[in-house]
């Protein structure tokens, strides 16, 4: 038997007979040794004593109870035994959700790093140089300059001090007969060099002329 | 088991009222509400008790009673029977006994430390020795409910440990390894725990039955004196 350092052993292993705690050959030892020592004889039996007072004091408080609040006691225990019973088995748990219920601990974090490289892939998208799923462009149409966050972060290009006219993208063709009625260009007043059955085929600004009706 | 059972009109067995408590239990384990009420009535004043002693409150003890049995049905498919159901039960009634003391922790007039002794150190146990008037012939001396009134008095004022202690000893009959279990502390501060518990008790009696009046020869007083008496 371990002692607790602060009973003195005997008492400990009288104790310890006592409450039938020794083994066989420890106790048929202390029940000698009692045999030998009064005063042991007297610690134990007046345990014996603590034991029984101890015991018929509860028992008579106990027995104070009317059985009438027993009987609510037992109303109580079985109006709650009802209600388990009523309450629906919940149906065995699918392989599904054992797995989710076992990857519980890890919801949470596993929650907060999709929200994250969500918001990085997003960041990502927009900073690309080249822009993903952009509708086909039609030629006739001109584009709208919208800028994007990498136009906006780049450097501004310089501009050009004068954009080349169309004109200098063609070459000039052979002068031929042509007849016309009118142009109008731009609000201003132009001739043409060049003209098919009713294709114009280019057009260029003529700074000297003066009116927009002229024989060529 | 003595009694005789029957069938009821269903089928079912009739488990009679003086079935022994592993019949009731199995019974009532297949759902038998009247055989486990059977156990109830068995057990509820013992309980009950166990529950007093500890919180020295009775509609915290009938609270525990009622806690306990709920308890005990719900885990009752689990009670393999390796213990006595009684054992079982009383077990249920410490641990929840100790948890209503755990959250209701409360300071009392008198709170006594697992070391403090009351008469010089723990060699001098005869000092605390009871009166030879109860000693020899307890079943007598019981009789008697001033004595009764004052072991119950002495038992207010043991801390809540102490008093658990006493409890789950001398009333529930537990080993010092399950009193361990229920406390969370080791075997060895059970025994220290129960030693002084019960030194501190010895002397909170003896002051109160040194101011009872001497029994007289006509109430059996002879009957009380014993040779174990001490001086």
């Amino acid at each position: 038997m371990n002692h607790d350092s602060d009973i003195p052993t005997q008492a400990a292993d009288l104790q310890a007979f006592f409450d039938g705690e020794l083994d066989e050959a420890s106790a048929e030892r202390m029940a000698e040794t009692i045999d030998r020592d009064p005063e042991l004889r007297q610690h134990l039996d007046q345990m014996a004593v603590m034991r029984d007072l101890v015991g018929r004091s509860m028992e008579m408080r106990a027995a104070e109870v009317p059985r009438a609040r027993f009987e609510q006691i037992w109303d109580e225990i079985d109006r709650s035994i009802s209600q388990d019973a009523s309450r629906p088995t919940a149906a065995p748990a699918s392989f599904w959700q054992r797995v989710w219920a076992a990857f519980q601990p890890f919801r949470m974090p596993a929650l907060a790093a999709a929200g994250a490289a969500a918001v990085a892939l997003v960041a990502l998208q927009m900073g690309s140089p080249e822009p993903v799923n952009e509708p086909p462009t039609v030629a006739s149409v001109p584009k709208t300059a919208e800028p994007t966050p990498r136009d906006v972060q780049a450097p501004a290009p310089t501009p050009a001090p004068n954009p080349p006219a169309i004109a200098e993208s063609f070459p000039s063709p052979p002068a031929a007969e042509a007849e016309i009625h009118g142009i109008e260009f731009g609000g201003k007043q132009g001739r043409i060099s060049q003209t098919g059955v009713v294709t114009v085929l280019y057009v260029e600004e003529d700074t000297s002329a003066q009116k927009s009706e002229r024989s060529l | 088991m003595g009694g005789l059972g029957g069938r009821r009109k269903d089928g079912t067995f009739v488990v009679p009222t003086d079935a022994d408590d592993h019949t009731l239990v199995e019974a009532a384990k297949s759902g038998d509400r009247r055989a486990f009420q059977l156990l109830f009535e068995r057990y509820e004043r013992k309980v009950y008790a166990v529950a007093h002693g500890f919180l020295r409150n009775p509609e915290d003890a009938l609270d525990v009673v009622q806690d306990a049995f709920i308890k005990v049905y719900r885990y009752l498919p689990n009670f393999e029977g390796q213990s006595s159901f009684y054992t079982w039960l009383y077990r249920i009634t410490a641990n929840l006994c100790i948890d209503h003391l755990r959250r209701n922790t409360r300071k009392k007039d008198v709170e006594f430390d697992d070391r403090i002794r009351h008469d010089g150190d723990a060699e001098s146990s005869p000092v605390d020795a009871l009166p030879a008037s109860i000693l020899g012939s307890p079943g007598e001396a019981v009789e008697n409910k001033e004595i009764l009134a004052a072991v119950e008095d002495s038992l207010k004022y043991l801390s809540d440990k102490h008093r658990a202690v006493i409890v789950m000893r001398e009333l529930q009959g537990l080993s010092y390894a399950d009193m361990a279990k229920a406390m969370g502390c080791s075997k060895g501060t059970i025994m220290s725990r129960l030693f002084h518990a019960r030194r501190n008790m010895q002397k909170l009696l003896r002051e109160r039955l040194e101011h009872l009046p001497e029994p007289s020869e006509d109430d059996g007083a002879e009957g009380l004196q014993t040779e174990a008496a001490l001086p």
